[in-house]
């Protein structure tokens, strides 16, 4: 709206601008003087979208801007100062061109000095040029009129992208969108490896750099390599608005600003790009503790900024679907093609049935190159095995297009809000507690997977607080810094391992009643199996390390098996059954066992209902728990 | 132990990017980006444009292994030289796409060439009644695939 408001004033300066040109060509030096005088008595950089191109934000003491690159600054204290870089700006348009070593403002602000003309109802008289030749030939060269948000979705098989990422493609009238340029903020982390990398990822430490790659080069990334399902969401922005956005966007390349992997990342990078074209939205005071790619997708889509949705299905997927749409005999033979058991020829001669051939011959090609990919194959063992089956195929003749029978799973904007709240009343053996549990982000093991991968659970600080009446005080039950539990199924196509990471501090249990925290650290390694269509099942071996009071030399470290059953009963209601023995045997002598059965009943998408019973023995105190829970996730 | 320590690394670099790491997008010899603009690619205006355009760098054999394009100038004027990117920046799935007779590759490539709509269908069974010819052996590169196809549909 604020758009609409100051173009109205446009006409009325553009026609003072006319006046005065009327009465003799004022100089460059007297436009900008002029341009200044204006700027400032109106106090442009006050405008919030002066903000937003700044990437402006406010401090204690004022403004100061995200981006950490001197070179997106003009003015030596532009990052603290929006006044002295949007003085800056207007000069160093006028600078001749070739003066300074810098390229030339023109060239590198596109965005800012648009709005500018725009907003001081200036027609670009007096500039040496109105436009550097190189922006127009990209420009005419992409041609960008729509813009698209891309989602793809969280893997857990890779740690740095279990939230998912986000960027923004610019799609050109009638060209496949796999031409299209992909823009995209990323961490630029170098060779490091560890935990300080993890630290350093989440303090700000790795330089983000925006940049731009061909948007089919990141398809192949997500959907060969990363094993990830790509969604595609379509901005319902004007090509007015993508023009501005696109001369953002190039404002951008190459710039960097510091990472920080909770909050200042890509999702939230994104979001000046969108501000950019379209200053209503106001993404970027889209406050949160956490921005998460998900939240990004919710938000848009909630904005109604979404007028199509794409799905681009991952190899993974497209291999599942092609293998699960033939009968074992069939698919088993595909497979040993692949697997370079058997050959193209053999299919052609077993099968009689045209479409069951190519069916076959596409799942054995998909799949050579999914062992490729996984490097199962060696380059020698692919390149003629593919080759010869992509033979055989070729030679069967168009088929039906397989690919658009491929079923969409459930948006992941219509899964739950990432974050959850939960207030519960429960006893543990006669003692009776209410209690109240956070968890900022992101998808647990019980909560509905409609929308997340099922057996991926990621954690972040989630909380739960007690009260007891009977013993008269708050107790911390648990506070974990992060949980990451993988449990992705083995078949006869994919052999993936299960894993967990859990840290934080809990309640140790070992004596009745009292409120003794422990600190632990808890991984394990095992593998995942199906129960039929809904369902999981999973054997791990765990290794537990704690340090607290309760223990003999205050430490104690352990490890014994974990069997659990995850399975979704109907769309609204799943269970998730677990047991575990741990046996600490180092720092102390002792055995813990639980056993525990969950349920959670789906309400709405962000209400839900659990029950949870546990019974668990530490060393020799047993505890018998009952809870009930109402879940709000947000 | 040694696959719990493993485990165990990569979870701690759970913290590090939503996305990993930037590829270097650097100078690619004959990339789209150097392309697009034409033979001034030392200044540095280009260089920062170049970056806009540019993807990486690939010889375009199956298996998608990394190398330099050559550059070398094409013949026929359809096959202009993003076909020729393309192709060798995404051999595999062109292969398969050229197999099946269809696909998002294909149409990619179709685009780029200004093929109608109405006339795809059959540009698509050429080159896939013709598999054998584009893709004579496995060691194939790019710039034979992209005269391979061009000869199939100017033959």
């Amino acid at each position: 709206m604020r758009f609409m408001k100051s173009r109205g004033m446009m006409t009325h300066s553009a026609a003072l601008f006319l006046f005065s040109s009327l009465l003799g060509f004022p100089s460059s030096a007297g436009i900008v003087d002029d341009l200044l005088a204006r700027a400032e008595a109106r106090r442009l950089w006050t405008n919030r979208y002066w903000q937003t191109l700044g990437h402006y934000t406010p401090t204690l003491l004022g403004v100061e801007s995200r981006i950490d690159d001197p070179k997106f600054f003009l003015a030596p204290e532009g990052k603290k100062d929006p006044r002295a870089e949007l003085l800056a700006t207007l000069q160093a348009c006028f600078e001749p061109v070739g003066t300074n070593e810098r390229p030339h403002a023109i060239y590198r602000f596109p965005a800012r000095l648009h709005w500018l003309k725009q907003e001081l109802g200036w027609d670009g008289a007096g500039l040496p040029m109105q436009e550097a030749a190189n922006f127009r030939k990209v420009y005419d060269y992409l041609k960008p009129t729509s813009a698209t948000l891309i989602f793809p979705s969280a893997y857990l098989g890779s740690p740095a992208s279990m939230f998912g990422h986000t960027m923004i493609v610019f799609d050109a009238p009638g060209k496949n969108r796999l031409l299209s340029q992909a823009m995209t903020y990323a961490a630029l982390t170098g060779q490091g490896f560890g935990p300080l990398f993890a630290l350093e990822g989440i303090l700000g430490f790795y330089k983000g750099y925006y940049s731009a790659l061909p948007y089919y080069d990141k398809v192949e990334e997500y959907t060969a390599i990363g094993h990830r399902d790509v969604w595609e969401y379509e901005l319902n922005l004007t090509p007015a608005e993508v023009d501005q956005m696109f001369r953002h966007a190039w404002e951008l390349q190459d710039i960097f600003s510091y990472y920080y992997f909770f909050t200042e990342n890509c999702s939230y990078n994104l979001f000046y790009l969108l501000d950019a074209g379209r200053p209503s939205l106001h993404t970027t005071e889209f406050s949160r503790p956490f921005v998460i790619p998900i939240d990004t997708v919710k938000y848009l889509d909630n904005a109604g900024l979404f007028r199509a949705k794409d799905y681009r299905p991952s190899q993974v997927s497209r291999i599942r679907w092609l293998a699960e749409s033939m009968p074992d005999a069939q698919r088993d033979l595909a497979l040993a093609c692949a697997r370079g058991r058997t050959n193209a020829a053999d299919i052609a001669g077993t099968v009689t049935n045209r479409d069951e051939k190519i069916r076959m011959l596409d799942l054995a090609s998909e799949y050579t190159q999914f062992l490729y990919t996984d490097r199962q194959l060696s380059p020698e063992d692919y390149r003629p095995r593919f080759l010869k089956t992509l033979k055989a195929r070729a030679a069967l003749g168009k088929g039906d297009d397989l690919a658009s029978l491929i079923p969409v799973p459930d948006h992941p904007e219509a899964g739950h809000a990432p974050a959850k709240l939960s207030l519960g009343k429960g006893a543990q053996n006669d003692d009776l507690f209410a209690s109240l549990y956070l968890r900022p982000a992101y998808h647990g093991l019980l909560d509905n997977d409609a929308g997340y991968t099922r057996g991926a659970q990621i954690e972040f600080l989630n909380l739960e607080i007690r009260r007891y009446p009977e013993r008269d005080r708050l107790e911390l039950q648990n506070v974990d810094i992060v949980e990451v539990l993988s449990l992705a199924a083995r078949d006869d196509l994919f052999k993936p391992h299960s894993w967990k990471v859990k840290m934080g501090v809990t309640q140790s249990d070992r004596h009745e009643g009292q409120d003794d925290l422990m600190a632990h650290f808890n991984t394990a390694a095992g593998e995942t199996w199906r129960t039929g269509a809904s369902g999981i099942w999973y054997a791990l071996l765990e290794a537990d390390a704690a340090v607290g009071h309760d223990f003999e030399h205050d430490y104690a470290i352990g490890a014994g098996p974990s069997l659990g059953l995850v399975q979704s009963i109907t769309p609204w209601w799943k269970i998730v059954a677990q047991g575990r023995a741990l046996y600490m045997g180092i720092g102390d002598d002792l055995w813990t066992q639980r056993y525990s059965l969950d349920q959670d009943f789906r309400l709405r998408r962000n209400l839900s209902l659990g029950f949870g019973a546990s019974w668990q023995r530490v060393d020799d105190n047993k505890q018998t728990e009952v809870a009930v829970r109402i879940n709000r996730y947000f | 132990m040694k696959k719990l320590g493993i485990l165990l690394a990569a979870a701690l670099v759970a913290g590090t990017s939503f996305a990993g790491t930037v590829k270097s997008s650097g100078n690619c010899g004959c990339g789209i980006g150097t392309m697009a603009l034409g033979d001034n690619p030392d200044t540095l205006l280009s260089e920062l444009a170049a970056t806009f355009l540019n993807g990486i760098c690939a010889n375009g054999t199956f298996g998608i292994t990394s190398g330099t394009l050559e550059c070398t100038p094409t013949s026929a004027v359809a096959f202009n030289s993003r076909v020729k990117q393309y192709v060798a920046d995404n051999m595999d799935q062109v292969a398969l796409d050229i197999a099946m007779g269809r696909g998002q590759s294909l149409n990619a490539i179709a685009d780029l060439m200004n093929v109608p709509a109405a006339k795809r269908s059959d540009v698509f069974a050429k080159l896939q009644n013709n598999f054998d010819k584009i893709f004579p052996s496995d060691q194939v590169g790019a710039e034979d695939v992209v005269r391979n196809m061009s000869a199939v549909l100017n033959g």
